[in-house]
């Protein structure tokens, strides 16, 4: 499968609180831009995998509507966080199938019509067993689990994941298309508004409109459109099985989902240390604590080391593996159904040379892993690109 | 048969308390002594006869009861049985009479005196009678420094009995002195004198009279008589003219939890039986549009719950609640601004299919491996055989806390912070819940919780229960 299929156009939204944009305007925002990248039109598309988590009971038909594509299979995927990666993948295996030769892969999230100042409080599938879950309650579970199993005091731990936040929003900075551009302090961190302990405000990410989209076509045959394609290399997903809620015995410092769709797209782009062989990533920092988690659940950092990584800086936009160049969903915002595309789309321009921004382009990048992670949580993707064959 | 009495009792007041001086001091005007008992924002008179209920049955033997009686002037309901929620929470058999007491201020001994009679006459071997109430009185009022929220149970039956019933008496009154009509909030009053003169006294003195007369005893051979009282010491005044010696009146726990309506005559009967002495014989007269009275004598069976001081214990454990704004909007009197609830409705029918979960905290274990999950899981998550399990309630263990986060904007508007939690049983069953009535600075990993009963929101146009946990408070056995 490794460098059997590419990506030969990609497009994004300006992602933040588009009050005059309708999810079309998004959508027509990113495809468009893609279009053009990979010198393709409407008609050279034969299948959309569209990620969307919110826009329930209405199908794929936001992206027909709009783009007016006729008669082609239109998929909707909805898992959450992970919505618009494992679109991406299902558009990379349609390929890779046979089946089609260029196929869209779109993410699109219209969050800032739902009245909701951040992701809402959520229920689950029953009236009450969640009835007063919320994402931030949820993954600060992570955090105050952590904390204990290492022996962090709290703000100790609170410091550690600071750190992050910090470093995401000076990366945002550099960042045009993202939702918040403002550089912030270890002590703005810690003296914000508490959200859901450990987790301050700044320790959540961005709730944002937004639209990323790809197009997808065999190795083969991509040079016929660019010269600069990125290759598939590898790609893993893993939803665990049981809600790590009930799960008897489940540690919360560590996610099967995670180490095993890593594992799986590591095993396929032949990568034995994830540390030295990828140079850069785009993970899953809905929260601050969810970033460190995924440093040891991708084997970038060793079991219960990652605070000695952030400390020294390794996850820097100068450091040894920079992580979440674009200013992460923590700056660039997350409108869920988009993320994983849009992350990929980071990924993509970084190993083209040819981010937005060349103040956060990381020099000499050829290999990049993208990666979304939802739910309770309970499901994760990844994605590994690289810039040559082989 | 060695006679029908009760067979075990159960108290229960809400962890908040309310200083009367917060209510005058909001109001500009003095507040009276003591404090009064609050229920919570997630509390009504079906999650607190529960508790109240599940501590009865801590005793006894859950599958011998045949009967449950729901006692309540604040039934959450106008139609609909509240006596069969509180009977499936409590996991009591499918085929038992179920009842519902409700509109008087009497509506627990009416239901005692029914319970009585069930088992008098051998159609039942044990009926549980639960009564609680959280009446709301006018802002401003006496009557809201005065009442109180809680909740009190007792079983009848006639195995180790630890009080007999040996006389029973009951007249009736008809008079408007303290009533709410249909659609009313507040509970409305006749002028005061009128009220107590023709209506509390006149009844209680009648009956007191009257079954003393009908049981050939004299005032002196009661030990304890049990007078519940519609404000701060009415029943004193009338226990005086009566002739009582101080000794022989039964505290009421006005000054510190309040009138608690329908629920106060068992309130302080649990209170009395726990205090008696072998042979000592209670009085017991409960009023609302006239009375019931019961003479009850305290067996040897007493030693079972001697001393176990059921009100006092709450009493011990409890927290202040200062804000009387918010007290407001927990009593649907003032509207604080919406939340973001998430707006789905309920399914009833979800509801109804799954209140093993819901309603009785079911998990189920593996008989293949030994797990145990909750909620019941026909897969097993750890060996993987399908449907090999037994059904297993999980709602009287005690749990550790895992993990947790005290999440600032999970709830509604005037009860924002939610503490989310992950907690494990003995077995190594994990729960995922709320905690509630906890003290944010106590929580810490690896602090034992125990389940309790809980309102969780009105989506669906009904009330949708749910387990919570919290920080230890009831007794253990």
């Amino acid at each position: 499968m490794k460098d059997s299929v590419a990506i030969i156009g990609m497009g994004c939204s300006k992602f933040g609180e588009r009050w005059d944009c309708g999810i079309s305007d998004l959508i027509l925002e990113s495809v468009y831009e893609a279009y053009e990248d990979a010198g393709v039109g409407p008609q050279d598309i034969e299948a959309v995998y569209y990620g969307n988590g919110f826009a329930n009971g209405v199908g794929a038909t936001a992206v027909s509507d709009t783009l007016k594509l006729n008669g082609i299979p239109i998929i909707r995927n909805e898992n959450y966080c992970t919505s618009g990666h494992i679109a991406l993948i299902e558009a990379i295996l349609a390929v890779a199938s046979g089946k089609h030769k260029v196929v869209m892969a779109l993410g699109a999230e219209k969050l800032k019509d739902t009245g909701y100042p951040g992701l809402g409080v959520g229920r689950g599938m029953s009236p009450v067993l969640e009835a007063r879950r919320t994402a931030p309650g949820s993954f600060a579970l992570i955090g105050t689990r952590y904390f204990h199993e290492y022996g962090l005091t709290y703000d100790e731990g609170r410091s550690t994941i600071g750190k992050i936040a910090v470093k995401n929003h000076k990366n945002g900075m550099l960042s045009p298309k993202a939702h918040f551009h403002k550089e912030i302090s270890l002590d703005d961190v810690l003296n914000a508004p508490m959200i859901a302990t450990p987790l301050g405000l700044y320790d959540c990410c961005g709730n944002s409109d937004g639209s990323a989209c790809a197009i997808i076509t065999t190795a083969e045959i991509a040079r016929n459109f660019r010269d600069d394609p990125i290759y598939v290399k590898g790609f893993g997903t893993a939803m665990d099985g049981g809600s790590p809620l009930y799960k008897p015995n489940f540690s919360w410092t560590s996610f099967g989902s995670l180490v095993n769709s890593s594992k799986t797209a590591y095993e396929m782009a032949g990568i034995k240390n994830p540390r030295e062989e990828i140079d850069l990533a785009e993970v899953h920092d809905c929260f601050s604590v969810t970033e460190m988690l995924i440093y040891e659940d991708f084997g970038f950092s060793k079991r219960g080391k990652a605070r000695e990584d952030i400390e020294n800086g390794f996850f820097e936009l100068d450091g040894g593996l920079p992580v979440n160049t674009d200013g992460g969903l923590k700056c660039f915002g997350h409108p869920v159904g988009a993320s994983g595309i849009r992350m990929t789309y980071e990924i993509y321009k970084q190993l083209q040379h040819k981010v937005d921004n060349p103040k956060r382009q990381v020099k000499n990048a050829a290999r990049g892993l993208s990666h979304t992670f939802g739910g309770p949580p309970q499901i994760s993707a990844a994605l590994i690109l690289g810039n040559e064959k082989g | 048969m060695q006679g029908v009495g009760i067979t075990s009792i159960g108290a229960y007041i809400p962890y908040y308390f309310m200083d009367r001086k917060t209510i005058g001091e909001a109001w500009g005007i003095k507040g009276m002594k003591g404090s009064k008992s609050i229920a919570s924002v997630d509390e009504d008179s079906v999650t607190m006869s529960v508790e109240a209920a599940l501590e009865c049955l801590r005793y006894g033997n859950r599958n011998e009861i045949d009967g449950l009686y729901f006692a309540s002037t604040t039934a959450p309901y106008s139609e609909k049985s509240h006596a069969t929620l509180v009977s499936t929470v409590c996991d009591l058999n499918k085929d038992i009479f179920v009842a519902d007491f409700n509109s008087s201020l009497r509506c627990a001994t009416s239901a005692l005196k029914a319970g009585y009679s069930e088992v008098l006459s051998g159609n039942s071997r044990a009926v549980l009678v639960t009564s609680a109430d959280n009446r709301n009185a006018y802002p401003k009022s006496q009557q809201e420094q005065i009442f109180g929220d809680g909740a009190a149970a007792v079983t009848i039956g006639s195995k180790e009995v630890l009080a007999t019933i040996d006389h029973v008496f009951s007249c009736q009154n008809e008079i408007h002195d303290i009533w709410r009509n249909q659609d009313d909030l507040y509970v409305r009053n006749a002028e005061s004198r009128f009220a107590i003169d023709e209506g509390y006294n006149q009844s209680v003195e009648y009956a007191f009279h009257k079954i003393l007369e009908k049981a050939n005893l004299s005032v002196s051979d009661i030990n304890k008589v049990i007078l519940p009282t519609p404000g701060m010491k009415e029943n004193i005044k009338l226990a005086k003219s009566l002739g009582l010696m101080d000794e022989q009146i039964q505290d009421t726990f006005v000054l510190s939890i309040g009138v608690l309506g329908a629920a106060q005559p068992l309130t302080m009967l649990v209170d009395a039986i726990e205090h008696a002495q072998v042979g000592d014989k209670l009085m017991l007269i409960s009023y609302g549009n006239g009375a019931d009275a019961f003479i009850f004598t305290v067996t040897e069976h007493i030693n079972k719950v001697k001393g176990g001081n059921s009100v006092q214990k709450y009493l011990d454990n409890r927290s202040e609640f200062k804000e009387y704004g918010r007290f407001l909007s927990y009593r649907g009197v003032l509207e604080a601004v919406p939340g973001d609830d998430y707006k789905i409705p309920s399914s009833t029918a979800q509801t109804w299919r799954e209140q093993e979960a819901y309603l009785k905290l079911y998990g189920s274990k593996c008989e293949n491996c030994g797990t145990q999950v909750f909620p019941i899981s026909r897969v097993c998550i750890h060996c993987g055989s399908k449907d090999e399990f037994v059904k297993v309630n999980k709602s009287e263990e005690i749990t550790k806390l895992f993990t947790y986060s005290i999440d600032y904007l999970a709830g509604r508007s005037d009860d924002p912070v939610i503490v989310q939690s992950i907690s494990e049983d003995a077995n190594g069953t994990r729960f995922y819940l709320n905690m509630t009535d906890f003290n944010k600075e106590k929580i810490e990993i690896d602090m034992e919780l125990e389940f309790t009963f809980r309102k969780m929101h009105n989506l669906g146009n009904f009330v949708n229960y749910y387990w919570k946990v919290r920080p230890i408070r009831r007794k253990r056995v």
